[in-house]
């Protein structure tokens, strides 16, 4: 048997202890529930929207790269007006997965960026869109989207690859 | 999704108890008694620590809080700042903070089984599931604590208002 005054000295002790610390809320400690999934999915939304809010500052950046390899302004907006910017992306996606290519002939290492310059060039200058299969009679297959871009094809829009690289048909 | 609306429900409805008891097996540090606590929350909604039924559910929650917090303090003893000497302290609190005293002196698990059977009013078997000790293991060290702390009483006569104490320790 305990002295009741004792426990309540002891009780208070206990509490003044505990007070001074302080108290830390359930909702700061407990794992958030699936529920929450509303939340997340408003906190993708707002970050693709942000992204796509900034899509424009992409956009003139292509152009400025763009207008970096040609001279002529309105060849550039021509290109971005037939929705180039998508196939740039994917263009400079494939570019980048096959950087380091060699000429099949000269065994040369073919320079991603001045294929990509030229390419930019020509399809700046040829204000076409890009064909889906390539009408060359070279049959070059290794271009991206049926584009040639080891020859001049006759469609006019692959890149002229023999001043750049020396890899060219003569 | 039941399950785990339904155990949110009761870690809500003990959580005080919880955190009380988390602040005590971890010497009232507030930061590591929220680590502590919300790491056994994980372990309860992921079913690592199972509620099996065979003592009451806050029993067990402040056994898991309990094991949590010794594998926390194990893992950061070298974090862990040392508290302010107790002797030191005797010099500042005035006579009539005597118990106060005779529970800082108290060891941790005496400290706790005093905690859960004064405080939480739990039964020494209560205590023994909770503290993860046999009966009689706690018992003695129940029964140390409140030696330790008539012992006290007992050698402070200066004062006249803990004196109907000893009579009952």
């Amino acid at each position: 048997m305990t002295n009741p005054m004792l426990k309540n000295h002891i009780n208070r002790y206990f509490d003044d202890r505990l007070q001074s610390v302080g108290g830390v809320e359930f909702d700061a400690l407990a794992p958030r529930s699936r529920r929450d999934w509303p939340v997340a999915a408003l906190a993708v939304g707002a970050l693709v929207g942000v992204m796509l809010w900034q899509w424009p500052e992409q956009s003139s950046t292509l152009k400025d790269e763009l207008l970096a390899t040609t001279s002529r302004q309105s060849d550039a907006d021509v290109f971005l007006d037939y929705q180039g910017r998508r196939f740039l992306y994917e263009y400079l996606n494939w570019r980048s997965n096959n950087a380091l290519r060699t000429n099949s002939r000269s065994g040369r290492l073919i320079s991603p960026w001045l294929n990509h310059r030229s390419l930019m060039v020509s399809l700046s200058r040829s204000k076409r869109l890009p064909y889906k299969t390539c009408n060359s009679r070279w049959l070059c297959n290794r271009g991206f989207n049926g584009i040639c871009i080891r020859r001049k094809p006759p469609c006019g829009i692959g890149p002229n690859l023999k001043s750049a690289t020396n890899s060219g048909r003569t | 999704m039941l399950r785990r609306r339904r155990l949110l429900q009761q870690l809500r409805v003990h959580h005080a108890d919880a955190l009380n008891w988390a602040l005590i097996c971890c010497d009232y540090d507030r930061e590591m008694a929220g680590d502590v606590l919300q790491t056994v929350y994980v372990k309860v909604l992921e079913g690592n620590a199972r509620f099996a039924g065979r003592a009451m559910l806050r029993t067990w929650l402040l056994g898991v809080v309990r094991n949590t917090a010794r594998e926390v303090r194990r893992n950061n003893v070298a974090l862990l700042v040392p508290l302010p000497d107790k002797t030191a302290r005797q010099s500042e609190m005035s006579g009539s903070d005597v118990i106060d005293r005779a529970m800082d002196e108290l060891s941790d698990m005496q400290r706790q089984v005093i905690y859960l059977v004064f405080h939480r009013e739990f039964t020494l078997e209560g205590a023994a599931s909770i503290l993860d000790a046999n009966v009689g293991s706690i018992r003695r060290h129940y029964h140390r604590a409140k030696q330790k702390i008539g012992s006290r009483l007992a050698s402070n006569d200066q004062s006249d208002v803990e004196k109907p104490y000893q009579s009952i320790l």
